[in-house]
């Protein structure tokens, strides 16, 4: 059974849907990656499950969010509270500037600990400093008492990350963790973010605009576009195989794609502002295979058929919203 | 400090050891020693002061600065000098505790109101402003000609006016941190309103108010001065520079030290507390050298 079903979640901004009818599966101990351009709708999708929209600018106007068989989207704020940090934890793509600068770093992993489980101050800190030695910060004692700013960008994530699962949720929210990091902390902090779900069964949503943090760290792939779920699966299938010319597109342009000295490739045009998405597939102004039916019919999301090669195993749950959809070799 | 104490969390104890005075600029470190120094002259007076301050000596009244007088007498024989130290006490005492309330007040008001937003943020920012509508020395006078003049009117009267510095300026800061990063990510951990104003955002945009609550003592001594001198304040016979100034005005021809001694014991105290506010505000990185 799974941890998190979100189904059919759309968010407004005024009448306007910024995010429409986005679906979700996530299993204990899966990571699952949402990726896609920067405004396509991932943080704040993110920011829904939380029920952290800007109050009086954005709220869920529709579709539920069931997280162990309860429906967060009905909750109230005093029963939010005690889902978030317990049941789900977060993390962002600043860590410097999401964590308090005047409090001392063992205190902030404390005082969620004091503050839901009533903990005594001595066992809340024997957890901080459990917690900070988990996500290897070294002399984690004594670590406890500097601030954020004695810390480095990547032992700040690492601070973060403590503090998210310092009430040991189930589901952690990784909102670009890696994307403030340099490239060599980025993949120490993504294998410890593997780590931790090996080691406490973690279920990770990990949002990234990045293909290659997808490729090592994600069990499945949700690639959202202008507000829209464009293709979702598994992540073998989605990189060998993506069914969505979107999906493809996206791959073509990692640097690692494309031939050494060739210009790299671009999706050409801009991603759509949520005030003038267009009609029929989103994706059609800039798709290669645009076609008459695409500006005038919205593709479903179907599912589709594994490409007949292997070793790519069909997988329940491959989906994808296009009117062409079908398996294509990826360019790598 | 030992870590059991800060896991506590007391965000006070932290302010205050993160002035670390060790490496502490000139003028913070110029008005501490004025202060500091005020403050031991205010406990010690009695101990310090050569004479009684408010017993009469008449044959010794009216001599100028001499060495068994080195500030004076006044046309009762009292040593000014001793009158001062013991004055150093009553203008201390209205600049803590002339500054305490309103800035409490003010600070608590001005964070709930910034937090809450909505109405009670109209309502209290209206407030504001009618208060801020009345020049503030008529307002205080009036306070205190209702009530009855004496230092406790003094305070009360402050405690009205002088929120409403410390609420327009909490409020401000409080409506900027409200959306900032950190602060979402303590309700992502579930935090309540409460928590969130009063653990993260308050001790963030504390300092401003402190460095401010330090040139407002200035204005809190000054107008105290000014207030007693007008005699709404602290009554004759006791020694409160204001009070000294007021009744050496009739000799200011012939006896200038009556006078001049209280009014640079003043500007010393203001001086004293400006550089402390400097100083602060240097260290806490409010404003460049």
């Amino acid at each position: 059974m799974s941890l998190l079903a979100v189904r059919n979640l759309s968010i407004a901004a005024g009448s306007r849907l910024l995010v429409e009818d986005v679906d979700l599966d996530l299993a204990e101990g899966e990571v699952l990656g949402l990726v896609g351009e920067s405004g396509s709708g991932k943080t704040v999708t993110c920011r829904a499950l939380m029920r952290l929209l800007p109050e009086g600018q954005l709220r869920i106007a529709s579709g539920s969010i069931d997280l162990r068989g309860r429906d967060l989207a009905k909750l109230s704020e005093a029963e939010m509270r005690k889902v978030r940090g317990v049941e789900i934890g977060m993390i962002f793509q600043n860590p410097s500037s999401h964590l308090d600068p005047v409090m001392r770093i063992g205190d902030q992993i404390a005082e969620s600990v004091r503050y839901h489980e009533g903990a005594n101050p001595k066992d809340a800190q024997a957890r901080a400093i459990d917690l900070l030695r988990q996500v290897g910060i070294p002399d984690p004692a004594r670590r406890i008492a500097a601030y954020p700013h004695e810390f480095s960008g990547g032992m700040r994530q690492r601070a973060m990350i403590a503090v998210a699962l310092a009430c040991r949720p189930k589901l952690l929210i990784a909102d670009e963790p890696t994307t403030a990091l340099d490239v060599t902390v980025q993949a120490q902090v993504l294998r410890l973010l593997l780590d931790l779900r090996d080691r406490l069964g973690l279920a990770i949503l990990l949002v990234t605009h990045n293909l290659g943090v997808v490729a090592q760290t994600c069990d499945s792939l949700a690639v959202m576009y202008a507000g829209r779920v464009m293709e979702r699966g598994s992540k073998r299938d989605l990189l060998r195989a993506p069914a969505h010319p979107y999906t493809e597109a996206l791959l073509k342009c990692q640097p690692g794609a494309a031939r050494p000295a060739a210009q790299l490739p671009a999706i050409p045009g801009q991603p759509p502002m949520a005030s003038a998405f267009p009609d029929g597939c989103r994706f059609h102004p800039r798709c290669p295979r645009a076609a008459d039916i695409c500006r005038r019919e919205r593709p479903a999301l179907l599912p589709v058929e594994a490409l007949p090669v292997k070793p790519l195993s069909v997988k329940a749950g491959r989906v994808a919203a296009c009117h062409f959809a079908a398996p294509m070799r990826a360019a790598s | 400090m030992s870590i059991d104490a800060l896991s506590r969390g007391s965000w006070l104890a932290r302010g205050i050891g993160a002035l670390g005075l060790g490496r502490a600029n000139l003028n913070l470190r110029l008005g501490l020693v004025i202060v500091v120094g005020w403050v031991l002259v205010a406990i010690f007076a009695p101990w310090i002061a050569p004479y009684d301050p408010i017993a009469h000596n008449l044959p010794e009244k009216l001599q100028g600065p001499n060495l068994l007088h080195p500030f004076g007498s006044d046309n009762f024989g009292r040593d000014i000098l001793s009158r001062v130290m013991h004055g150093a006490r009553i203008d201390l005492q209205m600049g803590i505790i002339g500054v305490l309330f309103p800035f409490l007040i003010g600070t608590t008001l001005g964070a709930i109101a910034g937090y809450a937003g909505g109405w009670a943020d109209t309502m209290l920012m209206r407030i504001v402003d009618v208060v801020l509508a009345f020049p503030f020395l008529v307002l205080m006078l009036a306070i205190i000609a209702i009530l009855q003049p004496g230092l406790t009117s003094f305070y009360i009267a402050l405690a009205l006016v002088g929120w409403v510095s410390y609420a327009r300026l909490v409020r401000a800061q409080v409506l900027v941190l409200k959306t900032s990063d950190f602060v979402t990510a303590a309700r992502s951990l579930g935090f309540g309103p409460l928590r969130i104003l009063f653990r993260h955002i308050l001790p963030n945009c504390i300092a401003g108010s402190i460095v401010f609550s330090m040139s407002d003592v200035v204005l809190v001594v000054l107008s105290g001065s000014a207030i007693s001198y007008l005699g709404f304040g602290v009554q004759p016979p006791i020694a409160e520079w204001g009070v000294m100034i007021a009744e050496g005005q009739n000799f200011i021809t012939t006896a200038w030290w009556i006078t001049t001694f209280p009014g640079l014991a003043i500007v010393l105290m203001a001086f004293g507390f400006s550089l402390l506010a400097d100083g602060l505000a240097e260290r806490f990185g409010l404003r460049q050298s």
